[in-house]
């Protein structure tokens, strides 16, 4: 267990809907290795957004423990837990998320400045926009790239400034099949060259195989655990 | 999503009532203009009759018919009573006024008298005033009895004669058939009962020589003594206090008619009537030219706002084009939204646009305001008309953009989004082109300032060019401030380029991008800020200047004449009675000086004959001083001279028979320093009289362009309206040796008044108490005053309030909507932000960053440009308020206390806008972290 990054214990979290509470999560035990490539997988409304968050700082769960380079991300500050998003992880959101007043570059740029980066940002802009294949698109805005192409600068985004681990929710949802394993084969990519760990979302079953680890999530429970050795 | 949805709906929700807001606005300040213009017309008419008061001290409106008749045989007193009637009838039909009274006048040609005990005799008018006793009451003895040989005589006949009561006066030229002259016997002396009384359109006073009789005594004497000469006048008044601005046309029309019809028809409105017609082409062209840029301002603002409105509704519009709309169905569905909200509009624009009439009025400095009369303003009914007009035109504003959105489909619609980062006007310099353009017309009128000037003295109507030239100078520094502000947050951002923190970053990168609604609040702020500068600028300097005049022109800051009473002697030599002058106490004055005033005593006349070079000059005035007094007692008038004004007084001071010429004297005859002129006068020496000329000879010690109370450049009105320009000359010489040498007259007292408490109202209440009767008494502060009250400049200035006020609000309401909107625009792209780790604070760093250089940098180009604009262009716009040449000349008088006061009501509402956003943040769950699965 010494090379693990993340870890959750007895993760709940139950929202109040028209009075009603509903547990959406019902006590996840999660463990997550370095440098794996890590699926959660389920039904639709099983759960696995809301874990997602809950994993990366951006929720709170309302029960349970989240262990994230060796502090207990639940039991921090607002403040802290900011700091952690900004430096530690990496976010690949499911509509691609970039901020469209900004080009490729400056998008990456951007997160390079909000983690603080420490070496050369331009050499570091260029090198991931070539490890996604996309130097010379590097002074497009958003609107002028196609749907796969503004994924993979949101990969290189969400990697740039060197995070320990990268939540992606359905970073293939938009896209067809071809561009979906490009991206998949991208995070492999970036797995073994950058030693990066990924946690992912996905409903696509061709996809799966891809993975380290894939947790099937049912209900709120996690119902099975595999691992690829391939 | 949901949230979202709704966020987006009560979004428009406010952008429609802030449409409605501008719409309410512009309607506004159209249904405020024909009651604007139509109750300063009456107010200009009315303060013209007002002047005429003060200067004439008669009624303003009076119609008159004064004739000398021969007859064959003696005439009917009655039917000539009847005849007058007849004119008075006339102009009561015709003149569209209320007539308030009628005097006739009936009597013989001035005859000579004889009185019983004293050989001097005069002249007297034998009087028949109809109704007259009622409206006199007698002083002493008693009213004369009908068709008695008796009269009743005014104490000024009494004054004028010295005839007294009970006295038997003989009229030799009046003889009956007899030859015996007629013998009339005063029964008493009358006065004008009531001062006021409107029955006196003359004052019976000013005949000095008014003999009263019965009618029926007259008509007897008529008959007995065969008289055939007589005089006849009759007179009638009207009240002017409710002559309507419209009619001014048709009373013109009928006082002429009247003379033509008759040659003998006289009237005394005629003059006001074309000074107010005159006034009236003015404040029109003012309040249009003022009108426009501010009916722009806020046709920009509805606009803006609709664009605003269309563009987060292109969506709805792409959707609808799909759905098989055609264009027109959808320019008719926006066309029905503003043609809803424009009868909406009307309907709340109608009180709220009297209400700013009435501020308008109420105004008498830039954004002061007091309480005075406003019924001059009343609803007119153009201002429905008006109203209709303004609707139509939002209606039309309203459509254009939506021509432009609604050919957008979705794929045009991602396309647009692409477009180019430059606007239109930035890639082709356009605001660089426009302020040069506007700018060269701006410099070609103040170059001709002066002639312009000139223009509006000999009475064509003001060029309303020279009023938008300012502000579309003004428009167009605002938008080219758009790209200032641009370079420097270029400039700030490559400065820090590599070490801006994120949210900075940020925040640079979208004030680079285009966005054109952001420019329009920025020429917004600039604008306004700028012209409210300029227009304060514009009234601290006509206040300033026309203050400065005054003083200058009263030359103390009180001057106060005594009536001297003339002493009689006897000349033996030329056998007749002379009269001559001798000094009251002065020292009964030195009450005055308690106070710590300074004053000295000043000869002034103004009909000496000056001779230089041979060339001779009349009319010139001539100013006796003491030197050193007049140094401390007059106002001083540094810099409006070659030399220190100390130096000529010195100068003159050194030279017993020294003299200072005005510049316009040595102009006119070549005079220099040194040389010798000569000047003749009239001297009270000796108990001389009318014809008794004395010359001087005197030493030229100094010539100057300005003195105190030398008023050097005067106007007259000639029958056009126009006025002429007139040079005065003047010389300064010497009290003691002017005495002297013509003896003592009746001099001024100037008295300074500097840093003590007295005023006019003490030394009036002094003299009053001291037995001192007063001929006049100059009042500096009380002419200020006066003069501030000039009906131009106040309705200029209620106009320009109106601006500001109007202005502010559009502002304020158009940065807010502005500002909340892009906001919520990017509620989702804070959110981002936030999941990335960005703290509030860094996100609210964004907003403020953003102001910094969208509000600010316009504000503090709005300073600028609005300072620019004062100094370049005040002086032009000035003149029409002061188009006189004047010894002082036009100074542009930048007021600072103002300027920071409108930086500091601007700034104001910056911060507002900056808080009202934070604490929307903070309220809302704008800016919390986007989680995933929400995007
Ligand atoms: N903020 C919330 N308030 C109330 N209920 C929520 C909220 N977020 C999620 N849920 C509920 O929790 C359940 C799990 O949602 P979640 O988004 O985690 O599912 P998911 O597995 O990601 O589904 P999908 O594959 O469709 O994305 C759903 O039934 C959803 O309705
Ligand atoms: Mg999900």
């Amino acid at each position: 267990m010494s090379d693990s990054i993340l870890y959750a214990r007895g993760i709940r979290r139950s929202f109040l809907s028209s009075g009603k509470e509903i547990e959406v999560l019902k006590g996840i035990d999660i463990n997550v290795q370095k440098g794996k490539l890590v699926i959660l997988k389920g039904r639709s409304g099983s759960g696995k957004t809301t874990l997602l968050n809950i994993l990366s700082a951006l929720d709170m769960p309302t029960g349970g423990q989240v262990f994230f380079d060796e502090t207990d991300i639940t039991n921090v500050s607002e403040k802290e837990r900011e700091l952690v998003r900004r430096k530690k992880i990496g976010f690949v959101f499911q509509s691609v998320a970039l901020v469209p007043i900004m080009n490729a570059y400056q998008n990456i740029d951007f997160v390079l400045r909000m983690a603080e980066y420490e070496g050369d940002r331009d050499e570091r802009i260029k090198h991931v926009l070539g490890l996604v294949g996309l130097e010379e698109r590097m002074l497009h805005m958003p609107l002028q790239l196609s749907g796969g192409e503004r994924q993979r600068v949101a990969i290189a985004r969400a990697m740039a400034h060197k995070p320990m681990i990268i939540f992606a929710d359905e970073p293939t949802g938009a896209l067809d099949t071809a561009a979906g394993l490009n991206v998949m084969r991208l995070f492999k990519e970036l797995i073994r060259v950058e030693n990066m760990t990924i946690v992912m979302t996905t409903h696509d079953q061709n996809l799966m195989q891809m993975g380290d680890v894939v947790y099937e999530i049912e209900d709120g429970e996690i119902i099975g655990r595999s691992e690829n050795t391939n | 999503m949901i949230t979202l949805l709704i966020g987006k709906i009560k979004n428009r929700k406010l952008l429609n009532l802030c449409l409605l807001f501008g719409i309410v606005l512009f309607i506004s300040v159209a249904i405020c203009t024909p009651m604007f213009e139509y109750g300063s017309y009456n107010r200009l008419l009315q303060s013209d009759f007002d002047d005429y008061i003060e200067k004439n001290n008669r009624e303003p409106i009076v119609l008159s018919h004064m004739e000398q008749i021969k007859t064959d045989s003696p005439l009917l007193i009655e039917s000539c009573m009847t005849q007058m009637q007849d004119y008075s009838d006339i102009w009561e039909k015709y003149l569209p006024a209320e007539k308030k009274s009628t005097l006739k006048l009936f009597k013989l040609p001035d005859t000579k008298y004889e009185r019983e005990y004293d050989v001097n005799t005069g002249m007297v008018g034998i009087y028949v005033i109809p109704d007259a006793m009622s409206h006199l009451e007698i002083l002493s003895g008693e009213m004369y009895g009908e068709n008695e040989y008796e009269c009743v005589i005014l104490q000024s006949t009494m004054d004028y004669t010295g005839i007294l009561s009970d006295e038997t006066i003989t009229l030799p030229n009046i003889k009956d058939k007899m030859g015996t002259a007629t013998k009339l016997k005063v029964t008493g002396i009358a006065e004008v009962k009531d001062v006021y009384d409107e029955f006196w359109i003359t004052d019976p006073n000013t005949l000095n020589n008014a003999v009263l009789v019965s009618e029926s005594l007259l008509q007897k004497l008529i008959t007995n003594c065969n008289l055939v000469n007589y005089e006849y006048s009759v007179e009638t008044s009207f009240d002017y206090r409710g002559i309507d601005c419209r009619d001014v046309e048709d009373i013109k029309y009928y006082l002429e008619e009247f003379g033509s019809k008759d040659k003998y028809f006289e009237n005394s409105c005629t003059d006001t009537l074309i000074e107010y017609s005159f006034g009236q082409k003015e404040i029109e062209v003012i309040i249009r030219v003022v009108e426009m840029p501010m009916l722009a301002l806020l046709l920009f603002f509805i606009y803006t706002v609709t664009g605003q409105i269309l563009s987060l509704e292109t969506a709805e519009i792409a959707l609808l084009r799909s759905r098989g709309y055609y264009r027109k169905d959808i320019i008719l569905l926006y066309g029905r939204q503003a043609a809803v909200l424009s009868v909406i509009g009307i309907v709340i624009s109608i009180p709220i646009g009297m209400l700013m009439c009435v501020m308008a009025a109420m105004a008498d400095g830039f954004m002061t305001f007091t309480l005075h009369s406003i019924a001059s303003y009343r609803i007119v009914y153009p201002m429905f008309i008006y109203a209709l007009i303004a609707a139509v035109c939002v209606i039309a504003v309203m459509i254009i953009p939506v021509i432009g959105y609604s050919d957008n489909d979705v794929v045009g619609n991602r396309k647009n989004k692409m477009g180019s980062n430059k606007s239109f006007i930035q890639k082709y310099y356009i605001d660089v082109i426009l302020v040069v353009v506007t700018g060269y017309l701006m410099y070609n009128y103040v170059k001709q300032t002066e002639l312009l000037a000139a223009d509006i003295v000999s009475g064509k109507s003001i060029d309303g060019m020279m009023f938008l030239g300012v502000s579309f100078f003004i428009f167009s520094c605002a938008v080219l401030s758009v790209r200032l502000t641009k370079y420097a947050i270029t400039l700030v951002y490559r400065i820090g380029n590599k070490k801006w923190a994120p949210n900075l970053y940020a925040s640079f990168l979208e004030l680079q991008s285009k966005n054109t609604k952001r420019d329009f609040i920025c020429i917004f702020i600039v604008f306004t800020l700028s012209s409210s500068i300029f227009q304060a600028n514009l009234a601290s300097t006509i206040n300033t200047n026309s203050d400065m005049r005054v003083t200058y022109d009263d030359g103390a800051d009180i001057v106060i004449m005594e009536k001297w009473i003339p002493e009689k002697k006897a000349d033996p030599v030329n056998k007749k009675m002379v009269r001559y002058y001798v000094e009251p106490d002065y020292s009964r004055f030195e009450g005055i000086r308690d106070d710590g005033c300074s004053m000295t005593r000043v000869i002034r006349d103004n009909s000496v004959t000056v001779r230089a070079n041979s060339i001779p000059l009349t009319e010139c005035e001539e100013m006796a001083i003491n030197t050193k007094e007049f140094g401390e007692s007059a106002i001083p008038i540094d810099g409006l001279n070659s030399e220190h004004y100390y130096n000529y007084l010195n100068a003159l001071a050194g030279t017993v028979d020294g003299v200072l010429i005005s510049r316009s004297i040595a102009d006119y005859t070549g005079a220099l320093v040194g040389e010798r002129i000569v000047y003749e006068k009239l001297s009270d020496l000796d108990g001389n009289s009318e014809d008794n000329k004395v010359t001087m000879s005197a030493v030229i010690v100094g010539i100057f362009d300005a003195w105190p109370g030398y008023k050097r450049y005067e106007y007259k009105r000639d029958d056009n309206g126009a006025e002429k320009l007139h040079e005065n000359h003047l010389i300064v010489t010497n009290y003691a040796n002017d005495v002297n040498c013509f003896g003592i007259v009746p001099y001024e007292i100037w008295v300074n008044t500097d840093k003590t408490k007295t005023d006019g109202e003490f030394v009036r209440e002094y003299c009053e108490e001291a037995g001192i009767t007063l001929d006049y008494i100059k009042d500096a502060k009380e002419d200020i005053a006066i003069t501030r009250n000039s009906s131009k400049f106040q309705i200029t200035n209620g106009l320009f309030s109106l601006e500001f006020v109007v202005s502010i609000l559009a502002c304020t309401v158009g940065m807010l909507i502005y500002w909340i909107s892009s906001m919520k625009q990017r509620e989702m792209l804070f959110g981002i932000y936030r999941a990335m780790g960005m703290s509030m604070k860094e996100v609210v760093g964004i907003i403020v960053n953003e102001q910094i250089f969208a509000s600010v940098t316009s504000w503090l180009f709005g300073g600028l440009f609005g300072i620019l604009t004062s100094v370049f262009g005040v002086k032009l716009l000035a003149t029409v308020y002061l188009p006189y040449k004047h010894s002082v000349p036009l100074n542009t008088v930048i007021d600072y206390a103002d300027i920071v006061k409108l930086l500091a009501i601007v700034m104001a509402i910056i911060i507002l806008c900056i808080y009202i956003m934070k604490k929307l943040m903070q309220s809302s769950n704008m800016a919390q972290a986007i989680k995933m699965g929400e995007d």
